[in-house]
């Protein structure tokens, strides 16, 4: 689904020059929930901008589906991003003046959707955030963690088939980033969206079933993480809790 | 991960989960009970499950009966006595006297053995751990999934887990530390790193 070929990408030159990524390689097969991690300037960033071609690789070819990305034009690059791609980021990015549902709808008003269904589908995924009942609000009368959600629910509203998340949860208390990773799991195993989520936190990365580690551009690591002993007991714990006496 | 309990703790968890089922319990089922919900931080075996159940009912704090299945051996049923209750509600309220617990993981012991020459390979084990500390986490986060969907009351449990949680992204950060020093010392002594791409 998503294939990266060899890909170096250098910012800057002479003294300046960065190597961002150095001959990566890598495969993201469709609805996988891939997780990258590594220190700060790594390349993990340059792995989602290379994705969303943002920015084109100075080597090597990226691959959406079968379509090989640096050589697209501009106006179809734009139209895949509005179409193909959801954008989650750190710090929300949502439009201050408007409510939670004009900014969830703003991607298909883009698109020029009729206005019946730009409504139904903006409805179809504040009920998926469970934000119906916030609809009308402004960002600004919204928590972290709702606003993180309108900007999942802005995400999925076109029906893309890969979401780019950049430390989704960077902003957030624990209770809130646990309800938008098992959010961007959903959208994984219900949707079949693939996810590719830059975080540093372990504890996202555990939502995902792989985590692959960057370090100076290159991948070091690639884990499996829903490998390793079996899950038989999760099963029981549900019948254990219905016996069980309240915890609190 | 799974470390040993302190016998009395055991003893302790099991009289809770014997508690939670006034209808009776048998050694199978509180087996599969503990390690559903203690599995990934302690192990428990039969040997010392029995021995536990033993100590429990010698002391009066549970009662066993046997009891006859059809068409199926007979089996031991565990139920709380008065006296079990009373002192597993004694117990639940008394501070917790746990000694903090040392730095005994296999990785910090083969760090301090680990000759310099090595830092490669030592590399190698730290990016294992790592591993398995994920594949851990990914356990946990799974449970936590299915505890919430399960929508029950699980204040004690969450409470665990996000101990579970803090604990492993304490030991990853250490393992990151771990591994940065050690790819300094060994840029230091020029060993070969990737050689970057030609300047386009």
């Amino acid at each position: 689904m998503i294939r990266f070929d060899n890909v170096s990408k250098v910012f800057g030159e002479g003294q300046t020059r960065v190597d961002a990524l150095r001959g990566l390689t890598l495969q993201i097969p469709a609805r996988q929930f891939c997780t990258i991690m590594g220190p700060s300037g790594s390349g993990k960033s340059t792995v989602l901008y290379l994705v969303a071609r943002l920015t084109k690789p100075t080597e090597g070819e990226i691959y959406l589906g079968d379509r090989p990305l640096s050589g697209m034009a501009e106006r179809d690059a734009a139209m895949m991003r509005r179409r193909e791609i959801g954008f989650v980021f750190q710090f929300f990015h949502l439009i201050p003046y408007l409510s939670a549902e004009e900014n969830v709808s703003l991607p298909l008003l883009l698109d020029g959707l009729s206005s019946a269904s730009v409504r139904q589908q903006t409805e179809r995924v504040l009920t998926l955030v469970d934000l119906l009942h916030r609809r009308q609000h402004k960002p600004s009368e919204l928590s972290g963690g709702e606003m993180q959600r309108v900007a999942i629910a802005r995400a999925l509203v076109t029906s893309p088939r890969v979401i780019l998340a950049d430390e989704p949860t960077g902003n957030l208390d624990s209770t809130a980033s646990h309800a938008i990773m098992r959010l961007l799991r959903r959208s994984s195993d219900e949707l079949g969206v693939t996810v590719l989520m830059v975080t540093h936190d372990p504890v996202c990365a555990s939502y995902g079933e792989r985590v692959v580690r960057l370090l100076d551009g290159q991948v070091v690591e690639d884990i499996d993480v829903t490998e390793g002993p079996s899950e038989e007991v999760s099963k029981h714990v549900g019948s254990i809790l219905s016996h069980r006496r309240r915890d609190g | 991960m799974g470390g040993r309990l302190a016998t009395d703790v055991v003893q302790y968890a099991l009289l809770g989960l014997i508690s939670a089922r006034p209808e009776g319990t048998h050694g199978y089922q509180l087996k599969i009970e503990f390690e559903a919900l203690y599995g990934d931080f302690w192990s428990l075996n039969y040997g010392q499950l029995y021995r536990t159940l033993d100590r429990l009912e010698r002391a009066g704090l549970v009662q066993c009966t046997e009891e006859v299945q059809s068409g199926r051996p007979s089996r031991n049923v565990f139920r709380i006595t008065a006296s079990g209750q009373q002192n597993l509600d004694d117990w639940l309220l008394l501070p917790p006297t746990d000694e903090p617990r040392p730095l005994r993981d296999d990785l910090s012991v083969k760090l301090l053995f680990l000759t310099e020459a090595r830092r490669e390979e030592i590399v190698a084990l730290v990016r294992s751990q790592r591993a398995i500390y994920l594949q851990h986490l990914a356990r946990l986060t799974k449970r936590r999934t299915v505890l919430e969907e399960s929508g029950q009351d699980m204040f004690v449990t969450r409470l665990l887990l996000l101990q579970a949680d803090m604990r492993v992204r304490t030991d990853l950060a250490w393992l990151d530390l771990v591994e940065k020093e050690l790819l300094q010392r060994i840029e230091v002594k020029k060993v070969p790193r990737p050689t970057p791409p030609k300047h386009r």
